[in-house]
């Protein structure tokens, strides 16, 4: 599954549910949350319900339900998880003790359905100060959580500051919640950037993000979607380093040489990880057009890395 | 007299209809208002009644006011409005 580009599509919308899978987001998740007025959860549920099990959308997706707090919860998840949902986005996590509630509701669930116990996974997001600083205890504390998503809107006005295009004010957030990521070996996905016609600005967020170690990016509106796809796909200049790394590791291995360096830098386990990282993604994405043909005799038939 | 109540669900946006339903003078009555009536009028009273019937909803007057909605969209407005009417949440 990729995980680029998650893209919200309003869960009460029929016009925008049935142009979904037309906007090439890694993942759409349906949103009955923020996108749904209050008056309009209930039809907005029977809406989406309606459309999942219908099985008019083939495309990776999940649905952000109401939080755990609010009397719409528990009927979300239920009709969603019956309607064939397989991820649950979970708004408003603060502590450990939101992801047990979930994980419990959602266990009853799947007996109920006969379904394979832990199969439905859960994103969490975080969006509060109390959420931001109990990052590691919310991200480790389901093997349903495969990534956890950043809420900058709802994180911003917990801190009673203003958003900004240079996003000083959520810089402590990001960074807390994808260390914390990485130390769980969870994805960590970005907030959404909600200027929406500044295109150069997005770019810019784009870039940092990227470099400070997330795997994607939430979106609000579809034209984002080919620049977030875009930026992760890594560069000519970064696929040629990495086909580098590799061989020379390779040849260093066949020699029987202690160490190896490249360009003066000495090359060590992580970073050939890193490099068969960026090869096994652009062949996750199909992107073979981009790979070295140099590179071809490290593939295995199956398109992964052979590390014999 | 008693006024009756009327219960409405969806827009008018393209692709989406707008169920209306309210109590009825004893039996079911359905009615669609529909650019494409002609092509889809089987397929659109048997949506609306097969959500009337899960339901068991009989004495009641339906008016769907279709703007190209997919069935999806027709069978969940129609439910929509009916659990409403019930006073559903």
């Amino acid at each position: 599954m990729l995980n680029r580009s998650l893209l919200y599509v309003p869960g009460n919308s029929p016009g925008k549910l049935n142009s979904a899978e037309d906007l090439n987001a890694d993942i759409i998740i349906f949103d009955l949350e923020d996108a749904v007025a209050y008056d309009q959860k209930i039809s907005a549920r029977i809406l989406l319900k309606s459309f999942i099990s219908s099985n008019l959308c083939r495309c990776c997706s999940a649905v952000r339900v109401n939080a755990i707090d609010t009397k719409f919860f528990i009927e979300d998840i239920f009709m969603m998880i019956s309607a064939g949902i397989k991820t649950i986005v979970l708004p408003k996590v603060e502590s450990i003790q939101c992801i047990i509630t979930a994980d419990k509701e959602i266990e009853k669930i799947e007996k109920k359905l006969n379904l394979v116990n832990k199969s439905i996974s859960i994103f969490p997001i975080i969006e509060t100060a109390k959420g931001v600083e109990n990052a590691y205890e919310i991200v480790k504390s389901s093997k349903r959580i495969k990534m956890v998503l950043f809420g900058a809107e709802d994180y911003t006005v917990d801190m009673g500051v203003e958003r900004s295009n240079d996003g000083n004010e959520i810089m402590f957030a990001r960074m807390r919640i994808v260390n914390a990521c990485k130390a769980a070996k969870k994805l960590a996905i970005d907030t959404v950037y909600t200027d929406i016609n500044n295109i150069h600005g997005l770019k810019k967020d784009i870039e940092f993000i990227k470099g400070i170690g997330f795997d994607g990016k939430c979106i609000i509106s579809p034209k984002h979607v080919e620049y977030v796809n875009d930026a992760f796909i890594p560069t000519k200049d970064e696929l040629s380093r990495a086909v580098e790394i590799i061989i020379s590791m390779d040849e260093s291995v066949k020699k029987g040489l202690g160490a190896v360096s490249l360009n003066g830098k000495m090359l060590d386990e992580p970073i050939r990880k890193r490099a068969e990282n960026i090869l096994q993604f652009v062949l996750d994405i199909g992107r073979y057009d981009l790979i070295p043909p140099e590179i071809l005799p490290y593939l295995t038939v199956e398109g992964g890395i052979d590390n014999e | 007299m008693n006024e009756k109540k009327v219960f409405s669900v969806g827009t008018d946006s393209k692709g989406d209809a707008i169920a209306v339903i309210s109590q009825g003078f004893g039996e079911r009555e359905v009615i669609i208002e529909s650019s494409v009536i002609k092509l889809f009028e089987n397929q659109m009273f048997k949506s609306i009644n097969d959500i009337l019937d899960i339901y068991h909803v009989n004495d009641v007057v339906l008016t769907l006011k279709d703007r190209g909605a997919l069935d999806y969209t027709i069978r969940a407005r129609v439910e929509a409005a009916i659990i409403i009417m019930q006073g559903g949440e």
